[in-house]
């Protein structure tokens, strides 16, 4: 079992490095010059080559693309941030742990409605709460993210002002009590969870109704009533075991679609996550920072495909430990 | 009886999609009939304007007409939906056909490709391609097509995986047809149904990504809209401007609604081995 997993993350490494290499080829090769920034038109091109140098922009491409690697994998050095002079990596560290929460509690919130309206929605297969429920979720599923939070932010926030719409935390954040800051991180988040959590929440709705359904239409299913197992017992043990299994592998699926549905989320409520630097970063062409962002995104979401896999072979003992197989 | 009542209920949805999306067509199709003015053209006399008679959705910041600007960005946005959806699909077959029906290590290494590209989210390459480089309609296309292949490469090498082992196939090869042959003209009329499925589902995906990328200012560029870029624009003041706002998200979630109801209806079809 160890050995698999150890494959497993060494097989991830090709993966990242494909993606980072992709990233920095970009990065470096579209048009525009962060030197430029720092220039008014009255300064000389020496002056540009002089701050083009000092970023170390002079160089040709895989020199710089492997001075930036060898800094990363010995010293886990991003470099600097051509504008705010910040490391790399901690800027992105500290965005990071907003993106955590977000869509943590995103994906909590997803779960739980998905799951309960789909395993409700099964039970009463095509009666009223059935068609209700399944097109509320056609509903979420077709409904765009960023307008969702845009009409949220306009009813909650601006109509009613009972929510704040922008930023995960108030000015006064650090003057309050332990209570009190709990409580302003959780009025911050109610609108945000909500805009990324819906349309995720639709999905695993989907599932698990059409699991639910399958599982109850089993033959195990049947010879359980046969033998006059009880009702409830049937349901929560023996049905709801096998149509939650699919979730796990679907996680691995939906976690780089939470990651991009982040990001416009966060532009549009102004949260200091990942993808709020990472687009400030695009349109100041800061690369460090950039590059550090892109790298820890695909290091995330990787993680997390690998703790999806993980789970589901703790939980499935039937998946096969071959290497080389391909679902 | 059970099963009627299902079937019945299946057929409606395919048909209250069909029926929304030839609503949505005919108003992007010959809407402009009904207005008098340009998309483009500028008149800040009437900048902001509620709706009104002559206005019927009101105006923007420029003054520009928003139930004209809407006819032309929904023609856009369908424009960018429809091509993306058949790049990815012909892509996506095509790799699905030719990795099933070969095998062996060029099916290992590409299909380990896809898990590749399917781990990353997708938005950071699109953000850094036309972030840095700018956008163009073209680029647009083919990136969200190039992103959205994979899925439907893994349906349809399933499904050839599985077809090939039948007696029709064996019976195609046994008689001396070419490999082309068999794929094109006996093995895929076979999986069309779960490609056409895969497309519906692409599309409403590919609907979503253009106009939150033209939401953040990244996909269809002003002057020209998508209904994306509308909703940019009506973002300042979402509900005080709510004739900016509020009709094109409408627009966007009826559109891919109808997608989302017609393959919900067509998967139901096409998949006899659901239980119901």
């Amino acid at each position: 079992m160890l050995s698999v997993f150890l494959r497993r993350i060494l097989s991830l490494l090709p993966t990242l490095l494909i993606g980072i290499t992709l990233s920095f080829i970009i990065i470096h090769l579209a048009p525009g010059d962060p030197a430029n920034r720092f220039l008014n038109p009255n300064q000389t091109p020496e002056m540009q080559s002089s701050i083009r140098e000092r970023f170390g922009l002079d160089r040709s491409l895989p020199v710089q693309y492997g001075r930036w690697l060898k800094n990363v994998i010995f010293h886990l050095d991003f470099g600097y941030s051509f504008y705010s002079g910040k490391s790399s990596r901690a800027v992105i560290a500290v965005a990071l742990k907003s993106t955590a929460i977000l869509s943590f509690w995103a994906l909590v919130f997803a779960l739980i409605a998905g799951i309960s309206l789909g395993i409700l929605a099964a039970l009463k297969q095509n009666r009223f709460i059935d068609y209700f429920c399944n097109n509320l979720m056609i509903f979420f599923l077709s409904i765009p993210g960023f307008w969702l939070g845009l009409m949220l932010i306009g009813i909650f926030s601006i109509q009613l002002s009972w929510l704040p719409g922008a930023h995960l935390q108030s000015l006064y954040h650090h003057q309050l009590g332990p209570g009190a800051r709990f409580w302003d991180l959780a009025g911050h988040l109610i609108l945000p969870v909500i805009t990324l959590g819906l349309p995720l929440a639709a999905t695993f709705f989907k599932y698990i109704r059409s699991n639910m359904i399958e599982t109850l239409n089993s033959d195990y299913i049947l010879a359980a009533k046969a033998r006059g197992v009880n009702r409830s017992k049937i349901l929560w043990k023996y049905a709801l075991k096998n149509s939650l299994l699919p979730i796990i592998s679907l996680l691995g699926i939906v976690i780089p679609a939470l990651l991009s549905g982040a990001v416009i989320v966060e532009v549009l409520f102004a949260l200091p996550g990942v993808g709020r630097t990472m687009v400030t970063a695009v349109y100041s062409r800061d690369y460090p920072v950039l590059m550090a962002a892109v790298t820890f995104g695909f290091i995330a979401v990787l993680l997390c495909n690998l703790l999806a896999d993980i789970c589901y072979r703790i939980v499935d003992p039937r998946i096969q430990h071959s290497p080389g197989e391909i679902s | 009886m059970n099963n009627l009542h299902t079937k019945s209920k299946m057929g409606g949805s395919l048909r209250a999609g069909c029926g929304i999306l030839l609503f949505i067509l005919l108003f992007i199709l010959i809407g402009r009939l009904l207005t008098p003015y340009d998309h483009l053209s500028q008149n800040l006399a009437e900048a902001l304007e509620s709706p009104s008679r002559s206005h019927w959705l009101g105006t923007d910041h420029y003054g520009r007409d928003i139930f004209t600007r809407l006819i032309y960005g929904g023609q856009l946005t369908w424009i960018i939906a429809i091509f993306a959806t058949l790049i990815a699909i012909v892509i996506g077959t095509l790799v699905g056909l030719f990795t099933a029906w070969w095998g062996g290590w060029f099916d290992l290494i590409v299909m380990r490709l896809v898990d590749v590209a399917l781990a990353f989210p997708r938005i950071f390459i699109v953000l850094l391609v036309i972030g840095l480089g700018g956008s163009s309609i073209e680029l647009l296309i083919w990136l969200l097509a190039l992103f959205s292949w994979m899925e439907t490469a893994r349906i349809v090498r399933a499904e050839v995986s599985t077809h090939k082992n039948f007696a029709y196939v064996k019976a195609a090869r046994a008689s001396g047809l070419g490999t082309n042959r068999i794929l094109f003209r006996h093995i895929f009329p076979n999986i069309a149904g779960p490609v056409i499925v895969s497309a519906i589902l692409l599309i409403t995906n590919i609907i979503l990504v253009e106009s939150s990328l033209s939401f953040l200012g990244l996909g269809v560029q002003p002057p020209f809209a998508s209904w994306g870029t509308i909703l940019n624009e009506g973002k300042i003041d979402p509900l005080g401007n709510w004739w900016i706002s509020v009709p094109a998200g409408v627009c966007i979630l009826v559109t891919v609604a109808g997608f989302n109801l017609i393959g919900d209806g067509l998967r139901d079809l096409f998949d006899p081995y659901r239980l119901n």
